[in-house]
Order: C-alpha cells, then sequence, then structure tokens
C-alpha cells in the first residue's frame, strides 16, 4: 500500500523531465544567476542540475516537491563551482567597505575607536512590521544585489542558504579570517543600505541616539 | 589616566571591535572573554546595542529571503536557445536510458 502511493506520486510529477525544463527552469536559473552573476555559468549548471536529477530520478523520494529537490541538487552544483574555481580572494573584495567604520567613527583615548552620535545606526521604528511589506523584501534584495560578486556569494551561502561556514571556507577557498571579514562587511553594507532606502525612505527613523 | 587606558582597553572593546565581534558571534560561539567583552560593551553602548539587535533582525529577514523574494532578476528567464539545448540533452539522456 505504501509502496504503490509512493509509487503513484513518482509517476504523476517524474514522469517527463522535459516537462521540468518547463515547469522549473526559470526558476532553477534565477537562482544561479544570483549566485553565479553570470548567465551562461548559470545555463550551464541548470542543465547539469536537470541531468543528474534524471540520472537520479529513481530514487526522489516524492517526500519534497519536485523543485525543491531541483534545488537542492542545484545547490551542491554551485558550491562544486565554487569549489572548483576557487580563485584567490580578490583586493576589491577584502577592500569593499573597508574605510566604512572609520567614517563613521572616531578615536577616543579612553575608549578607542567609537560611533560619532549622528553617524552611528539610527532606531529602526518597529522593525518586525516591514517583514509584511513585500517593498521591503525588495529593497532588501536589491541591496543583496549591490554586493560585490563574492561577498555576496558567502552571504547568500551562509545566510540565505544555511550552509556551514567552513564549508563555505573550503568553497571559496579563504581563511575564517577572510570570511570573518567578508561577512562583517556585507552585513555593514546592508544594515546602511536598508537603513537608506527603507527605513529612512519610509519615514521610519528615529534620531542618532 | 595611562592605567586607566589600559584598564578600559583591556576589558572593554572598542565600537569597532564591538561591531566585529557581533557579526561574528552570529556564526561561531565567540570564547568567554570576547563574549563578555561585548556583553559589556552594549550594556554600556547604546548604539551598538543596536547595531547588535539590527544584526539579528536582518539574519532572520535574510533566511526568508529566498521565499518572499526570489532571486532579483524576476524576469530573467532561460533564453530559448537554452531551454532546446536542455530539452535536447536530456531527451538524448532520456534514449540512453532505454
Amino acid at each position: 500500500m505504501n509502496q504503490d502511493s509512493q509509487t503513484d506520486v513518482k509517476s504523476e510529477h517524474v514522469v517527463d523531465p522535459e516537462v521540468w525544463v518547463d515547469d522549473h527552469g526559470d526558476v532553477l536559473y534565477r537562482f544561479a544567476l544570483a549566485r553565479l552573476r553570470n548567465s551562461a555559468t548559470a545555463e550551464d549548471l541548470v542543465q547539469e542540475t536537470l541531468l543528474a536529477a534524471f540520472k537520479a530520478k529513481d530514487r526522489f523520494e516524492g517526500r519534497a516537491s519536485v523543485r525543491s529537490w531541483l534545488v537542492g541538487i542545484l545547490k551542491n552544483k554551485i558550491i562544486d563551482f565554487f569549489r572548483k574555481r576557487s580563485r584567490e580572494t580578490s583586493f576589491s573584495d577584502l577592500e569593499f567597505m573597508r574605510g566604512e567604520l572609520g567614517d563613521r567613527m572616531k578615536a577616543s583615548a579612553l575608549m578607542g575607536e567609537h560611533w560619532i552620535a549622528e553617524q552611528g545606526p539610527r532606531e529602526w521604528a518597529s522593525p518586525e512590521d516591514s517583514l509584511s511589506r513585500a517593498e521591503f523584501w525588495g529593497v532588501l534584495r536589491s541591496c543583496a544585489d549591490k554586493l560585490p560578486d563574492k561577498i555576496a556569494g558567502v552571504f547568500l551561502m551562509r545566510e540565505v542558504d544555511g550552509v556551514a561556514s567552513e564549508e563555505i571556507c573550503e568553497v571559496f577557498n579563504i581563511s575564517p579570517n577572510n570570511f570573518w571579514v567578508m561577512l562583517h562587511r556585507a552585513r555593514l553594507a546592508l544594515r546602511q543600505c536598508l537603513e537608506l532606502n527603507w527605513f529612512q525612505a519610509q519615514g521610519m527613523t528615529g534620531g542618532g541616539r | 589616566m595611562k592605567f586607566l587606558q589600559k584598564f578600559m582597553s583591556g576589558i572593554m572593546p572598542s565600537c569597532s571591535e564591538a561591531s566585529r565581534l557581533a557579526s561574528r558571534s552570529l556564526d561561531e560561539k565567540l570564547p568567554a572573554s570576547r563574549r563578555f567583552a561585548l556583553w559589556l560593551h552594549q550594556r554600556m553602548c547604546g548604539l551598538c546595542r543596536r547595531y547588535g539587535s539590527q544584526l539579528n533582525f536582518m539574519r532572520d529577514a535574510a533566511a526568508e529571503l529566498e521565499e518572499k523574494q526570489p532571486p532579483s532578476a524576476v524576469d530573467a528567464r532561460l533564453s530559448d536557445s537554452a531551454r532546446n539545448r536542455l530539452k535536447e540533452s536530456l531527451s538524448s539522456a532520456a534514449k540512453e536510458d532505454k
């Protein structure tokens, strides 16, 4: 009984891999494009994903949807791609946002570098309410898009896809220290971008203190 | 004064150090001394407390980003040639399969 119903699910969803191209091709492509920033590579990885999925179709258990199964395969393809490429960390990746805090902080003898009040983070009025606004998500996405390629790759893998830190370091061939620096800079940039383009633009910021 | 400076910088991180620690604490458990230093700093510094809670907010938001706003190029689509290429490669794989 149990077996039969599983086979049903399989035959219902995994009948024709060409249908996958029509049903899921664009979604997979956008997923890859957001992480790879290169349409040719994104297409290649979608192709590899579909071929791999086709070969493994008997192992698809019908527990998840076909789409999330395919996205799962694609995620691994993307990780493999970064691992193979594992370029040197470029100068611009580590330069990104480098002076950012310096502009917003000043040194004092007793406290070291500390925020200049007007330049520090503004208060965000009830940020949780923003989560239910569609425009908020558009702004967050466009802020993520503005990050330099590699920083964006590290950030999306860590925070959006939930890949383990050690694995990201290995995939991008970066030291843990560079990993912290890149995430720190990504968060600085996103925080600032959100503050400016969402909270401030919506009149939802409080004073400097 | 010298002593006080040394004492302060020993136990109390600066705001720039605190912002690094706040970011890092999202990804791993900090050593106890750093955790305490960050906590102490945030008790005394409203701006860093705010910075920390904004990072937490962004972390929660990022976890939902994929679902709420799929990758930005919402209108990006596979080109027709890519689509055909995909279908061809799949159908030739299907033939081999049989």
